[in-house]
Formats: C-alpha cells, structure tokens, sequence
C-alpha cells in the first residue's frame, strides 16, 4: 500500500520530466551542470553558475537528514482525507551541494525532528512511478 | 532644498465590507472590486475620469481594461501586475504606481485587490496550481499552512522560539481586532487557553496560527504631492515602496524549498528592508506602528528581525516582553486586526491601515503615529514593503 491511500502522483512536464522518469526506475537523480557541475534543484533549463544547458544526472546518497518537517494534521485537500497525521519533512544530503527535497518521513509524530538520520525508500504510487520517501535510518520495512 | 513635489503620496482608500470565504455571494468579485476602487476615489474626492492607472498583484483576476469599461475611464495610461502569488505584491503594486506618477506615465494611479475566495477557491483548501507543484502536492503539501510551517519548525529549531512566541502574534493581533467593528473577530476574544486548545493544523500551527480566508475588495489612490495639493484630499506620504526577491529563490516556501541555507527561515525581505529604510532616509528605531503581512504567526517574528527592530534570533524575546502590543508596546502591530483577525485581503488592507494611522484614524490610534511599515506576503517571490509618513 503506498504512502497515501489515493497514491498521488506527479505529471511530468517538459522541464522536469528527466526527474521523474528517474524515479520510476527507482533512482533518485538531481540535476547537476553537464559543463561546471553545479547541483541544483527543482529542475531548470539552466545552470544558474555558467548558463549550460547541458545536464548531467547525480545519484543522491541513499541516507540524509531532516533539514526540517511539518506535521499535517488537517487535510488539505480531498486526496489525503483520512490520512492525517502524515509527515512532510524536506531532506538534505551530506555533500551534495545545495540540493533539498520536499518527501514524506514514515515515522512516528513522536520521533521526528530537525537532524534526525533518514533512508531512501520507493513508494510505489502508480503502475509505473514511484516516490523517493524516508524512514528513519535503522527501521525495517515501508 | 530637494524639491519632493514629484514623489508619491496616498491620497485616498477605501474596502468593502469584509466577510468569511463565501460570504458575498450577491455581486460578483469584479463587483466588489469596483466597489472598493470608487470607495478609494470618493475618499480622495476623485471620480473615475480622474484615473489613469491601474496595478494589482497576484494575478488579480479583475483585469484593468475591463473596468475601464466598466467604470468609464476615458484613458488609461499605466496598467500593471506584479508577478508572484502569496500576496507578497501588495506593497509592490504601490510601487508600481510610485513608478508611474513620479516619471510621469500616469497622473492618478488607483492599486486594487479583488479577492472572493468563495467566488475563486479557498486557499485554505490548495486553490493554487502551483508552478512546482509535482515537488510537492504528490507529498501531501496542498496548502501555504504546510509549506510556511516547514520554515517556522525550522526558525524555531535555529533559534529556540516556542509555540508562546507564537502565540502572543495572534492574542496581540486579536485584542486589536477586537476595538475594530470592522474586523471578522471583532466580537471574539482570543485567550491564552483558547489558542492552545485549537486545534493542530500544521504543526507548529494551531488553528489560530492561520489567517481567515475571506471575501472583499480594498483599493488606494496614488498621484504625486504637487497633485495631491490642488486636491481636497487627506495626503499621507510614500517614503519608499520596493519589492523583489533574493538570490536563489524562485517559488521558495511554495515551491521545492531550495532558498539558500542563509535565507531559508526568513522573509525573503532582508535586501528590501534595506533599501527601504536607506531610499526613506530613515531607521527601524524612527517606526511608530507596523502593519506586518500576517498569513502565519512564524513568518512575523522572521519579519520582525529582517526590518531591523530587533536582532537574529531576537524575536521571540522582543514580542515576549509586550513590544508588539498596542497599549505600551514600542511597536503597536497590525493595529487592524490583521489577516489573522480582520480579513484576508491579501495584505492590502494592512495598507489601508497603515493609511488610516498615518491619518490619525485607526480604531486602535498610535498615539503620534508618524511613520508606518507596510509588508506584503511574507516568504513569497517576489516579496514588499512600503514606509508611509505624514505629508512632508
């Protein structure tokens, strides 16, 4: 069962698409400067350090930390009734640059907090796409 | 001496009534946005033949040309929007109208927001398409509540900030709309108690954390000074208006988060605060009141630290020992009521406020108000601030 019960999904457009086909094949990649190297993200058609439109995919580290989180306990929207209290959190990696991910942490509202160790997981969420998720480092199961 | 004749001034404003989200159901929000824009123009003693300019911001759906027509100008000569949601426009439109009277494309420049959410969406409810939004909705993040509260956990991680930090932004804000009958809590206290029992929307956000979500309409009336002397209108100064956005940004908080480390729990206003105070020619100490964009309580303590009236970090000390309340606070805030408590006009009506202090006019009266910061949306791309002074 994915991480919402409705199983929401992106729909990839022209700048993105690279990300996400990415992520069906379970790997989370970043855009990274095919000319300087520069990481950055949500996907642009530019590199902002020298202007390249050349891109280069990078493999994030599977373990990062929470660099902050929200615990949302009214919904929103009609998708997500019923799945309150879930946890949005946004991700950083150790040196890979400047990059951060908006994801969902399967843990407990008890045990989130800024820094805590994280892992990759893939939420299956459509016939072909999954979603780069987090548990805590050390937990089993998704 | 400098000849200041050319520089901007208000010269007249005016609102709707305010209501909860779907309240007016009986005109429609092009209506109601008239309606403010002819209120503004009856409190400067102006009538429509007198404008030639019009600016909004965030995508105002009450397209200018149309009420052109509607209101019978004869001819516009400066129509703009200010790019960027989140209401982080509304002192910005004033400074697009500044541009306009002081270079002389335009002689009366009237800044509207039309905003119906009963009409167009509750924001409340993710009414947005966000440009990001496969970043984020897939992920359960709808709605600004969410995306704000992931930079106040984090404000309040940096810096040690609690929920009772939080919580004195939204009793001070209240006990001001209590003395004000034209706010949505005029007759609704808010205690201490009260705002810990509502409940949890967002975490660290309570209920009472969060804005109102309303329907209504708010317009001001902009020309230059040497004009406004020949009018028969109350003239309060613009000392400077600006809006922009730092480095790295792009749809910040309502998009991927990716603002740079050193930005991140904040306003994204710490370079207009700067300029701001530096084309006004004045400090943070010289503010007498303060009209700060209210959506979320988190977002007014980074406020608070970016406009400079108190240090990084220093927030949650300075509302904690009554500085931002009204009765002996060393800086009376959101003397309206606020998007908290009055109506969420998308901080336009904390310029009609900030217009009214200037005036000696507000239901909760700094006394000697001589000088009034105006923020626009707070944490949004770009974001805006405006300083309004009595007539030089």
């Amino acid at each position: 069962m994915s991480f919402f019960p409705n199983g929401l999904h992106p729909e990839p457009n022209m700048v993105d698409h690279g990300f996400w086909e990415h992520c069906r094949h379970q790997r989370l990649m970043f855009q990274s400067c095919g000319s300087c190297g520069v990481l950055r993200h949500p996907p642009t058609p530019f590199c902002a350090s020298c202007h390249s439109t050349e891109v280069a995919w990078r493999e994030a580290p599977k373990v990062g930390k929470v660099y902050t989180y929200t615990i949302a306990h009214h919904a929103t929207d009609s998708s997500v009734d019923g799945a309150t209290p879930y946890i949005i959190a946004l991700v950083e990696f150790d040196d890979f640059g400047p990059v951060r991910l908006v994801t969902n942490i399967q843990a407990s509202v008890e045990e989130i907090t800024i820094g805590l160790p994280v892992s990759l997981f893939w939420d299956r969420v459509a016939d072909d796409m999954f979603l780069p998720l987090f548990k805590p480092v050390g937990k089993s199961g998704s | 001496m400098t000849d200041n004749s050319k520089l901007a001034c208000i010269v007249g404003v005016g609102e709707t009534e305010y209501t909860r989200w779907g309240g007016i159901q009986d005109r429609s929000q092009f209506q109601v946005a008239g309606e403010a824009i002819l209120a503004a123009l009856k409190d400067a003693n102006l009538t429509p033949a007198d404008v030639d300019g019009f600016v909004s911001y965030s995508d105002d759906a009450n397209d200018a040309s149309l009420m052109q027509v509607a209101l019978g100008i004869p001819e516009l000569r400066w129509t703009a929007m200010l790019w960027g949601g989140g209401g982080g426009g509304s002192c910005g439109s004033i400074s697009l109208a500044t541009a306009a009277v002081e270079s002389g494309q335009a002689n009366v420049v009237v800044a509207y927001r039309g905003l119906c959410q009963g009409q167009s969406g509750r924001y409340g409810r993710g009414a947005f398409n966000f440009v990001h939004r496969n970043f984020i909705n897939p992920f359960g993040m709808f709605a600004p509540v969410q995306m704000l509260a992931l930079q106040t956990r984090r404000y309040m991680h940096l810096y040690g900030a609690t929920s009772d930090h939080l919580a004195e932004i939204a009793i001070s804000t209240r006990a001001n709309a209590n003395r004000n009958p034209r706010a949505f809590m005029y007759e609704k206290p808010l205690t201490r108690e009260q705002y810990y029992a509502s409940r949890m929307i967002s975490d660290p956000f309570r209920l009472f954390d969060c804005c109102l979500e309303s329907d209504g309409a708010a317009a001001a009336v902009i020309t230059t000074r040497a004009r406004a002397r020949n009018m028969d209108a109350k003239r309060v100064d613009i000392l400077a208006a600006a809006h922009g956005s730092g480095p790295g940004w792009g749809t910040g908080p309502l998009g991927s988060h990716n603002m740079p480390d050193a930005d991140y729990a904040s306003t994204n206003g710490r370079r207009i605060a700067r300029e701001l105070y530096a084309r006004a020619g004045v400090t943070p100490d010289d503010i007498d009141v303060a009209e700060i964009y209210d959506h979320f309580t988190g977002l007014v303590l980074m406020a608070l630290e970016d406009y400079g009236f108190c240090g990084r970090g220093e927030a949650s000390g300075f509302v904690e020992e009554g500085n931002i309340r009204w009765q002996g606070g060393r800086l009376p805030l959101n003397t309206h009521g606020g998007n908290l408590s009055q109506a969420y006009m998308h901080g336009f009506n904390h310029i009609v406020e900030g217009v009214r202090q200037i005036r000696g006019e507000s239901t909760s009266q700094v006394q000697d108000a001589k000088l009034c910061l105006v923020t626009g949306g707070l944490g949004t791309a770009p974001t805006s601030a405006l300083i309004l002074g009595e007539p030089a």
